[in-house]
């Protein structure tokens, strides 16, 4: 009954091994793709750190990028900033997504089954206009907030809320960043065993003494894993800082990798390297310190049969709790997501005539708009689908093939969470234009799918590792046993087990990537501008009512095709669990 | 047999009659087509049938070209040029300034080929002509502009100016008490209450501005050190918008296209055009040499100077057309003895004076990044 | 003192679907029951009987949708009158199945933590030494810095029993401990258990399915059958004098035969010419219906007709099984197949069964005559078999 169910630590835990040793030989495709789209790129940027042009462009080598990217204050300034926002926001959002977890996933709390969906709205909301949301909300001149407190006090200057300060940047960025800490929280929150809970209970322990000595210590891997994600996409941000941040002036290393290529009058791309390589090799040496820091304790967790009804009961403080929920809930996604709606209406942000429906009319009559939801449709469908596919090969590559390979695998898959989407489409660019072959890909739609996938693939890992973690590696050696071959036993067994996490996975997968700027600005194939791009460009303009209502038009596509998703999922998991089911039956 | 085909394939097109696409409008007869509403003089216009027919004869559907405004407000010139020339389509890649030369670089060494005709600003299109990246061509139509518009080599002909003005929110500044010189702007009343965007990177509006405005003798280095601590950077439209939302009271060399917009929408915006803070960017045409579609190219770059497509750049996108008698933008004044913005450097001239200027530039405005 | 009383204990989940009434697997409907101090008692049934339901509200892990539940003098759970403490106040321990150990923590620190959790607090120094003291009785000193996941499942099973036992609870539960471990522990861990529980003191209530189990430990048993309880007594009267059939094929009775009482006191099965003499557990009218319980250890089988007893039978043998000490036997009477003993000097292993005709018989003391319950429970002979 102790079976390890799901570890948290890495994705490729403790199996490693299981399967034999000819692996590294049936996975070798896995790892040639992951070699050409995350480590060549990688190589590209680095040769590109020492030279004074693009790969595969004339140059001259040169030390000079590395000895005086440092010296600038600014660039020091923005290090500082960096890890300021990073450390800050991730601290306080992984509290916040620990809390709510723990709500949703272990009380009885009002108000708990929309944190979930809530969260996932979220996620689903590109970080950019979650911060033109609040831009729009909360700034201290046209900010709906203001204007509303404004004309209900009458006070014509009253200010209660300036969201373009430290502060209100801060705060925007933990509650985006709750989303992203809680979605890799929760399956660990859910596989929790209540018996571990129990007893503590029956060995006098309150509720909430149980979550700090016994639930929190437990989920100690996940958790660290999750603030580690958070360290690291706090040291990625970008949207938010480029939107929230200006008025203050404030500049961390994503925005001054992007000015030294893109606003500088000379593209600077030896010191965009530099930049980028420290920032990876930091975000290394966090994952090396959490890999030492739990060391050998990996923790099992028994197959979690976690049965309704057994909910921590909070009494009297249930309503606070709800509350709270309820304010956060508004906060988060009522408020950023009403906001884009009323602005979608407005002619214009502060303009409170002639509120109607025409920018949607207007925004569908823009030549582009169509063909661009359809390019983006189909873009993020494939990415997700194939970063998906390659994901699951790669867990089991790293499954399969020794310690070696996994950590091999596991590091390789994060290379592209240290580098800033600018980046990764600029590394990508360098390394197929200098390959002879790849060239052909070169300003195609492909071109702009394999950087999207590379950029999704940290994301795309976890969700396979997870799924994956759920099924023992005993199901498909029991296949294997029963004369299935290895990619066989994968298909009939783990696959279908993992169908519902992997379609999970596919459509978060997509719409991250249909919310993916960084890749398009650089590398979109011509007449083929996705969404997201199109969108920027619109809000860049100023013309923020039309860009709210092409957003609030994404954001029903997306609800559609995950409602749609949800509903063939729903079908999808009673199947598999009648497969797990009559597996059962087989084996016993 | 021939009779057949042609009935299956009016079957096969049947479900696209209903279409306004231009490549069902094609005309059946590269030979004998002509193009819709042809303007400019009796050689420009026999130029560009010729040019509509061969590129129709090759089997040229589009001609995509690749500048750095946003893509909506090329809409209505795009829309004029693919109605006059049925059959054709301009696809527009929005390339920021300092993407275009890597994207250029990348297609010529991959041999990825897509770019015809590029449109970029004066301050960048000197870099990419030094690369060869230009072929070659001066159409008919352009034979009647200005020598300052022209080149006579061909590779590069101004048909636009992006025009800049200062704008100023209507509801924190009555029109008298709009700054009008550097005087004004540096008077404490101002101060942080105004942007412009940064000068020395890629977006050279405000280094054309001070590039001319120091030619003319118009500003001193001290009162551009005031200027850059009494004032915040904003980019080009974030600038226009600022004001219009009230953050900021005044934006120096602001985006006229953007102003119209929003002042269309309602948003408390107006711009005028005084010269210390008003300025044109010249915009050139040049056929890449890596054309794919070598007489739509041609085609669409002579079309840009014909006076059809002027008064649509003027009227309808808001931007200072060089032609000839060209109608001028929206609330742009006609041009005062005085010294304005239209008396000053060529786009030659200009890319010189930027080139030598660049060095001066940064010292004063790019502090941080370059300590 | 530190008795526990349940009365009219109801637990009732709500059906997945709105509209389904039939009980779920693991409610509890009315039960009555009163554990002396320092009583080791045992609830027992298959599986979804609601034993464990029933400890899991004394634990306080589940609230009663009915009835009161009291231990020692304290109402811990009064459906009617809103009472309900939460586990952490109830002060008792527990051992779970799946020992529930903490995977963060060493022995050390599993056993400590219910000791860390009393009001006033108990000093580190007496912890240390309680703690101790407890791996000591469980036969685990020296292993007080391991994790859990270090440990053989038998080492495991002792940890939860030490934490269950740190705090010296007043009433400690044990919710199937022994089911995860192989039978030669499992016998051996349930001797320790039971001297644990008498040098400890404590009230103990246990949870199990297997007989051997609630045999071996209990001062008293509760047989529980859909949420009810069926019978409740002392093991020899529960192994003995089962009151039911249920409870009869539960305790391990092999043989069971449905029949009628016949007028002078015998008891024929159906279907046999024949009446068997027994002991009648509950006083029963001729004519009534009822059942013939007989343990195939009770049931011996002869090859020769003078060693056959009381209650002969004759039958065909079908197949012999060796169990070590003597053989089983499968023996075709009439219709029907019954399970005997044949002693291990008269049959030799690896013999082969040619379809002898043998006899049968049975002391009247081992025919244990079961009146008829009210109602059958088919589900349950499903499982039986």
């Amino acid at each position: 009954m102790t079976a390890p169910a799901a570890t948290f630590d890495s994705p490729l835990g403790p199996h490693l091994r299981r399967l034999g040793r000819a692996a590294p030989v049936r996975f070798a495709p896995v790892l040639a793709v992951l070699f050409v789209l995350l480590v060549w790129p990688l190589a590209m940027l680095a040769v590109g750190s020492f030279r004074t042009a693009a790969p595969g462009f004339p140059g001259e080598w040169t030390l000079k990028a590395w000895g005086s990217v440092f010296n600038v204050p600014a660039v020091r300034e923005s290090v500082a900033n960096s890890l300021t926002i990073s450390f800050v926001t991730t601290a306080a959002a992984a509290l916040l997504a620990a809390g709510l977890a723990f709500l949703s996933e272990r009380t009885d709390a009002p108000l708990r089954r929309w944190i979930t969906p809530a969260i996932v709205v979220m996620f689903a909301t590109p970080g950019l206009f979650y911060a033109v949301g609040y831009a729009l909300l909360g700034n201290a001149y046209t900010g709906l907030f203001n204007q509303i407190a404004r004309s209900l006090t009458g006070l014509e200057n009253l200010t209660l809320i300036d969201i373009e300060t430290w502060g209100g940047l801060l705060g925007v960025m933990v509650l985006k960043k709750v989303a992203v800490i809680y979605l890799f929280l929760i399956g660990p929150f859910r596989a929790l065993d209540p018996s571990h809970d129990e007893a503590s209970l029956t060995a006098g322990a309150g509720t909430f003494e149980t979550f700090w000595r016994i639930n929190l210590p437990i989920l100690a891997p996940a958790l660290t894993g999750a603030i580690l994600l958070g360290v690291v996409t706090g040291l990625q941000a970008f949207d938010m800082i480029v939107i929230l941040g200006w008025p203050q002036d404030i500049q961390v290393i994503t925005t001054r990798i992007f000015e030294f290529i893109t606003v500088a009058a000379e593209p600077d791309y030896a010191r965009a390297s530099v930049l980028s390589l420290s920032l990876l090799l930091l975000i290394a040496a966090l994952s090396f310190l959490q890999a030492k820091i739990l060391g050998t304790r990996s923790f099992f967790t028994v197959g979690g049969k976690a049965r309704e009804g057994q909910r921590l009961k909070l009494g009297r403080l249930r309503w606070v709790f709800g509350a709270l929920i309820g304010l956060y809930l508004f906060a988060a996604a009522v408020a950023p997501i009403g906001s884009v709606a009323f602005s979608s209406i407005q002619p214009f942000p502060g303009v409170y005539e002639n509120l109607s429906l025409r920018n949607y009319a207007e925004v569908l009559r823009i030549q582009r708009v169509v063909p661009s939801l359809l390019t983006t449709l189909a873009l993020s469908a494939g990415v997700g689908l194939a970063a998906m596919g390659l994901a699951v090969a790669a867990v089991q590559a790293g499954r399969a093939g020794g310690a070696r390979t996994a950590v091999v695998i596991r590091f390789t898959t994060l290379i592209p969470l240290a580098m800033p989407g600018v980046v990764t489409a600029l590394a990508i660019a360098w390394a197929f234009v200098s390959t002879p072959g790849l060239q052909q890909l070169y300003g195609t739609i492909y071109l702009t799918g394999l950087a999207m996938i590379a950029c999704v693939m940290p994301f795309a890992m976890q969700a396979a590792g997870a799924a994956m973690a759920q099924i023992s590696p005993d199901l498909q050696e029991a296949a294997r046993t029963s004369g299935a071959s290895g990619p066989r036993a994968l298909a009939d067994v783990t696959l279908q087990l993992i169908a519902p996490s992997f379609l999970t996975g596919w459509f978060m997968a997509a719409i991250l990537t249909s919310g993916n700027l960084d890749v398009p600005l650089l590398l979109d194939a011509p007449g083929q501008r996705p969404i997201a791009a199109v969108i920027y460009d619109l809000n860049n303009r100023g013309d923020f009512s039309i860009a709210c209502a092409l957003l609030m038009l994404t954001l029903l596509a997306k609800a559609g095709v995950g409602l749609g998703g949800y509903a063939v999922l729903k079908a999808g998991s009673g199947l598999a669990r009648r497969r797990l089911s009559s597996l059962a039956k087989d084996r016993s | 047999m021939t009779s057949r085909r042609a009935f299956l394939m009016g079957l096969a097109a049947l479900p696209l009659a209903g279409c306004e696409t231009p490549a069902a409008r094609r005309p059946a007869d590269p030979a004998r087509a002509a193009p819709l509403g042809l303007t400019g003089s009796a050689e420009a216009r026999a130029e560009m049938t010729e040019l509509y027919r061969r590129a129709l004869a090759a089997g040229e559907e589009k001609v995509t070209l690749y500048s750095c405004t946003g893509d909506s407000e090329w809409q209505p010139l795009w829309r004029a040029f693919q109605d006059a020339f049925p059959g054709l389509t301009a696809v527009y890649s929005h390339i920021s300034p300092s993407q275009v030369m890597i994207r250029i670089d990348s297609e010529t060494a991959t041999g990825r080929r897509f770019g015809d005709v590029y449109l970029p600003p004066v301050n960048i299109v000197e870099d990419i002509a030094d690369k060869g990246y230009f072929l070659p061509f001066s159409p008919k139509s352009v034979a009647e502009f200005e020598p300052r518009w022209r080149d006579p080599e061909g590779l590069v002909d101004y048909p636009l100016a992006k025009a800049f003005g200062l704008a100023y929110n209507t509801r924190a500044v009555p029109p008298e008490a709009v700054p009008r010189t550097f005087e004004d702007i540096l008077q404490p009343r101002w101060r942080k209450r105004y942007t412009y965007i940064r000068p020395a990177t890629q977006n050279g509006t405000t280094d054309v501005a001070i590039t001319d405005l120091l030619h003319q003798g118009r500003v001193t280095r001290a009162q551009l050190e005031a200027l850059r601590d009494k004032g915040a950077y904003a980019g080009i439209e974030a600038g226009v918008t600022y004001v219009s939302q009230g953050r900021q009271d005044i934006q120096l060399w602001a985006y006229l296209p953007t102003v119209l917009r929003q002042r269309k929408l309602g948003a408390p915006v107006a711009i005028v055009f005084p010269p210390d803070f008003s300025t044109l960017v010249p915009f050139g045409a040049a056929i890449s040499r890596n054309v794919v579609h070598p007489n739509a190219a041609r085609l669409l770059k002579a079309w840009l100077f014909t006076p059809a497509a002027q008064a649509v750049l003027a009227r309808q996108v808001g931007m200072f057309a060089t032609g000839p008698g060209a109608p001028l933008p929206p609330y742009m004044p006609p041009p005062s003895p005085d010294a304005g913005p239209r008396r000053g450097l060529s786009p030659r001239e200009l890319q010189v004076a930027l080139a030598a200027g660049r060095p001066n530039l940064k010292s004063i405005f790019d502090v941080k990044v370059n300590a | 003192m530190t008795r526990v009383i349940l009365r009219n204990l109801h637990k009732h989940f709500p059906g997945r679907a709105p509209g389904v009434v039939a009980p779920k697997r693991g409610a509890i409907n009315g039960i009555d029951l009163e554990i002396a101090s320092g009583e080791f008692f045992v609830l027992l049934g298959p599986s979804g009987c609601g034993k464990t339901t029933t400890l899991r509200a004394i634990a306080g892990l589940e609230e009663p949708t009915e009835g009161i539940i009291q231990i020692g003098d304290e109402v811990v759970a009064d459906a009617a009158r809103g009472v309900f403490a939460s586990p952490n106040a109830r002060r008792l321990g527990m051992m779970f199945q799946s020992y529930a150990l903490w995977p963060h923590m060493t022995v050390a620190q599993n056993v400590a933590y219910p000791l860390e959790r009393r009001r006033p607090k108990i000093p580190r120094a007496e912890i240390a030494r309680r703690v101790d003291e407890v791996l000591d009785l469980v036969g685990l000193s020296g292993l007080e810095s391991r994790f859990p996941s270090q440990l053989s499942g038998g080492q495991q099973q002792r940890v939860a029993l030490a934490r269950a036992l740190s705090a010296s609870p007043r009433l400690v539960l044990f919710d199937e401990p022994l089911s995860n471990l192989d039978a030669q522990l499992r016998f051996r861990l349930r001797h320790d258990l039971r001297r644990i529980h008498d040098e400890a003191g404590s009230t103990s209530i246990y949870v199990t399915h297997d007989q051997a189990e609630a045999l071996a430990l209990a001062d008293r048993v509760a047989v529980l059958n859909h949420g009810e309880v069926e019978q409740l007594g002392p093991p020899t009267e529960i192994f003995l004098s089962p009151k039911s059939r249920f409870v009869a094929e539960f305790v391990g009775y092999e043989n069971l035969l449905d029949g009628t009482l016949e007028v002078g006191g015998g008891f024929r099965p159906d279907g046999w010419l024949r009446p068997l003499t027994g002991r009648w557990v509950a006083p029963a009218l001729a004519g009534a219906r009822g059942c013939a319980a007989i343990r195939a250890s009770g049931l011996h089988v002869s090859l020769d007709a003078t060693e056959a007893g009381p209650n002969a039978l004759v039958g065909v043998l079908q197949a012999v099984t060796y169990l070590g000490d003597r053989y089983s036997a499968r023996v075709a009477v009439g219709g029907q197949v019954l399970f005997a003993t044949l002693a291990a000097d008269r049959w030799s292993p690896g013999r082969p069964v040619n379809g002898e005709t043998v006899h049968l018989w049975a002391k009247p003391s081992d025919v244990v005559l079961i009146p008829a319950s009210p109602e059958p429970a088919p589900a349950l002979r499903e499982e039986a078999a």
